[in-house]
């Protein structure tokens, strides 16, 4: 098991937007996680990467505990250094990219393994390299990212982001910030990580792609799971009323 | 007196100009980014205390500030002020500058969006890494038009420091201008402003340039 | 506490004072005079006549509040008008008026409004010929006479509070063109300017507590009306009584005063002795340096220094 994630709760002054969330993304896994704005989506991805606190609730990746509940049901997070161990299991994609405007494509992807992880200057070059040409971005390794187009700056992210070696990779909406034609560049790239067995969360809006790649479809609205499952069974064959009306809305 | 011994007159106080325009660059700037870290401080005590700090150092004349460096320390603790007043002008400066460019830093690390932050916390940069390599070469790119009006304007407030009766080159230009009843020097510290100005201009200009490889 | 809190308020209006002598920016370099004269000192003393009143400052300055000038002075200085080189028929006429003016007596009667210069009138009509004075109303009365004066420089001239002029030397300059049937035109300028304001053909004349040594071919000059003493202000615990024991000492003046030009021209060799010669932009900070032992004499005029001491110890 990669992930795990139990009774996670959060709000946000009074309003709850997750309510008593539970997850587990086992090795080799695409979960795709849908919903109408304003469920928790997000925010759940927000909770399981460490950017948002929860407030109650357990986490912890490779069997590693990164959060407990104590006796009065409040979240309690590793100290510092365990949390940082932790945190490299993981990366994250987000919806703006948010590129380092002022790193060149390259440096944004070898920077952190360099000076984080320490790792070989020339070997991470060569994978940062290897990582561009399986973007279809090699030639690009000079550009900064103001001068790509969206699409390409998100391919960017994602070498970015594989260049750590995560373990498992969290899509926060990747293709909401792009224009229509930019975002099947994007899902090939990711659907092609799929193939090779990434473990991967996608928060996303395209249900097809969902549809398509994902092992598993995750329905949530109003911080509940509403229904989750087979990616056929939950688009072919919805068992929740929500979910047969989100998703009727949704093609229309 | 010739053009050239009103030069050379005005030449020592223009090395005055000068010492008080490069201390108090070399000390403000780093000291704003002290002020803007207190500033931001999550205690909400150091922050009211800063900005207090702040509106005093912009809402009271740098003149009366000057004054206060110089005379405090003698009619509240009694101190010798003999030989102090250099280092009081430019710790009337320094200070003053130091909350203008504390504002503009802040400014600028305003127009970093978050998501920078984030992802460097993603990708596991310390705090010093996200501060040093991702965020600050944004927010000087950000902030150098700022910066550079504020540099012009201390070329021209150096002459304050007559105030405290240090003879900077416009105070000199004056007492030549009165005994000599003659404008020229008035002409001569205009074309030294102008040209210590465009200096600066031009240096900062070429910093931009420096920062224009991506927008 | 009381003192502390009484130096930050005074402290605050004496700069406050400072820099309405010009305009009130804190940028604006050009607002103080710049000039032989006691002028400035006498503003610089008024501003710290104000911070006493407002501000009860006698109490942080009478701890030591006792100076006394040295029975040695530096020399005396002659207030003149001055006009613009060539204009001698305009300097001539104007002061043969000021002469008929201290014959009918306006010349007393208006120096009788300002007690603080009044000794330094040096005008008698026993020294005057009489026979040779213009007519009352002989002048062109379409002819306006412009008076440039410092806008800041009392008890000669200033601007009032309201906005109108006054001084003794508005008021003889108004008596003089009500004499001869000219009309009279204020001039008010900041000190700095005052050459401009005078090539530039804006004023006739100066006359403003105008020291004329030190110029004398630079204007054409009228009559000398009023002088004043240059003397050396000492702490009165200080042990320098003559000026010889200023050896090695530092000594503060006012930039562009008399004491100033003097002490860089006929008495250069008197400030060479000195470990510095400290200019300052007003005497205010010269006097508070000197209460504080930062420097150890000022040279000033007695009228000026007068008012400082009386301004401190009041």
């Amino acid at each position: 098991m990669i992930l795990e994630m139990k009774g996670i709760r959060k709000s946000f002054g009074g309003l709850e937007v997750l309510k008593d969330i539970s997850m587990n993304v086992d090795s080799g896994e695409v979960v795709s996680v849908i919903g109408p704005s304003g469920s928790g989506k997000s925010t759940l991805l927000r909770c399981a990467t460490f950017l948002e606190k929860t407030d109650a609730g357990t986490i912890s990746y490779m069997g590693r505990s990164a959060v407990t509940t104590n006796e009065k049901g409040e979240a309690v997070y590793v100290h510092h250094a365990e949390l940082n161990e932790i945190k490299r299991y993981f990366g994250l994609v987000f919806q703006q990219f948010n590129l380092f405007p002022h790193y060149s494509v390259l440096k944004n992807i070898t920077d952190a393994p360099v000076h984080v992880q320490k790792r070989p200057k020339e070997e991470v070059h060569a994978e940062a390299m290897e990582l561009l040409r399986k973007m279809n971005l090699e030639t690009r390794a000079d550009a900064y990212p103001c001068q790509l187009s969206g699409g390409q700056q998100q391919r960017v992210a994602i070498a970015r982001a594989l260049a750590l070696k995560p373990a498992i990779l969290f899509f926060d909406e990747p293709t909401s910030a792009l224009d229509p034609e930019l975002t099947g560049e994007v899902l090939k790239v990711i659907r092609q990580l799929a193939e090779e067995k990434m473990t991967m969360v996608v928060v996303t809006h395209e249900m097809p792609f969902a549809r398509a790649v994902s092992n598993r479809v995750i329905f949530m609205d109003k911080g509940v799971i509403v229904e989750q499952g087979d990616p056929e069974e939950v688009f072919g064959n919805p068992k929740q009323e929500r979910t047969v009306q989100f998703l009727r809305n949704y093609q229309r | 007196m010739t053009l050239s011994t009103m030069l050379s007159s005005m030449g020592g106080g223009m090395l005055g100009t000068c010492g008080i325009f490069f201390l108090t660059i070399l000390f403000s700037m780093p000291l704003g980014m002290v002020i803007m870290f207190l500033r931001r401080s999550r205690f909400r005590a150091v922050q009211e205390i800063t900005k207090l700090y702040i509106a005093v150092m912009r809402g009271t004349p740098l003149m009366l500030q000057l004054l206060m460096w110089y005379f405090g320390p003698y009619y509240l603790f009694e101190m010798s002020i003999r030989g102090y007043r250099f280092p009081a002008i430019i710790i009337g400066f320094s200070m003053n500058y130091a909350a203008y460019f504390a504002e503009i830093y802040r400014g600028g690390m305003d127009t970093i969006p978050k998501g920078q932050y984030e992802a460097a916390e993603i990708l596991g940069y310390s705090k010093a890494q996200t501060f040093f390599k991702i965020i600050l070469p944004q927010v000087m790119k950000a902030i150098l038009p700022s910066v550079t009006n504020e540099i012009i304007t201390l070329v021209k407030d150096t002459s304050l420091a007559f105030t405290l009766a240090y003879n900077e080159m416009f105070s000199i230009a004056k007492q030549i201008a009165a005994s000599q009843t003659s404008f020229v020097p008035f002409i001569i510290a205009g074309v030294f402003y102008f040209i210590a100005n465009y200096a600066v201009a031009f240096v900062m200009e070429r910093i931009e340039k420096a920062f224009d490889y991506y927008k | 506490m009381k003192k502390k809190l009484a130096f930050l308020i005074a402290a605050m209006m004496t700069a406050a004072a400072i820099g309405g002598c010009g305009s009130s920016s804190t940028t604006d370099t050009t607002s103080t005079g710049t000039d032989s004269k006691a002028a400035e000192s006498a503003a610089g003393a008024s501003s710290i006549v104000e911070s006493v009143e407002s501000a009860s400052m006698a109490e942080v300055i009478g701890s030591n509040a006792d100076y006394r000038f040295l029975e040695e002075d530096l020399g005396v200085e002659s207030y003149a008008i001055g006009f613009r080189v060539g204009d001698t028929e305009l300097a001539d006429l104007v002061s043969k008026t000021v002469q008929a003016l201290v014959v009918n007596g306006t010349y007393e009667k208006i120096g009788e409004n300002y007690p603080d210069i009044k000794d330094y009138l040096c005008l008698s009509a026993d020294d005057i010929d009489a026979s040779a004075l213009p007519e009352e109303g002989s002048g062109d009365p379409n002819y306006t006479f412009k008076h440039g004066f410092d806008l800041d420089y009392p008890p000669y001239s200033y601007l009032k509070d309201d906005g109108s002029v006054g001084g003794f030397d508005v008021e003889m300059c108004q008596a003089v063109c009500e004499y001869l049937g000219w009309g009279y035109e204020a001039v008010p300028f900041n000190w700095d300017a005052k050459d401009m304001e005078l090539n530039a053909m804006s004023c006739d004349c100066i006359w403003s507590g105008f020291t004329k040594e030190g110029r004398e071919d630079d204007y054409a000059w009228g009559i000398t009306y009023s002088n004043n003493t240059q003397g050396i202000l000492v702490a009165g615990d200080s042990d320098i009584t003559t000026l010889a024991d200023l050896s090695g000492k530092i000594v503060g003046v006012q930039t562009a005063t008399s004491a100033y030009d003097l002490l860089q021209d006929s008495r250069k060799e008197l400030a060479d002795t000195f470990a510095e010669l400290k200019v300052y932009e007003t005497y205010t900070i010269a006097y508070n340096d000197l209460k504080a032992g930062a420097i150890d004499a000022i040279a000033i005029d007695m009228t000026a220094g007068s008012f400082l001491i009386a301004g401190d110890q009041g």
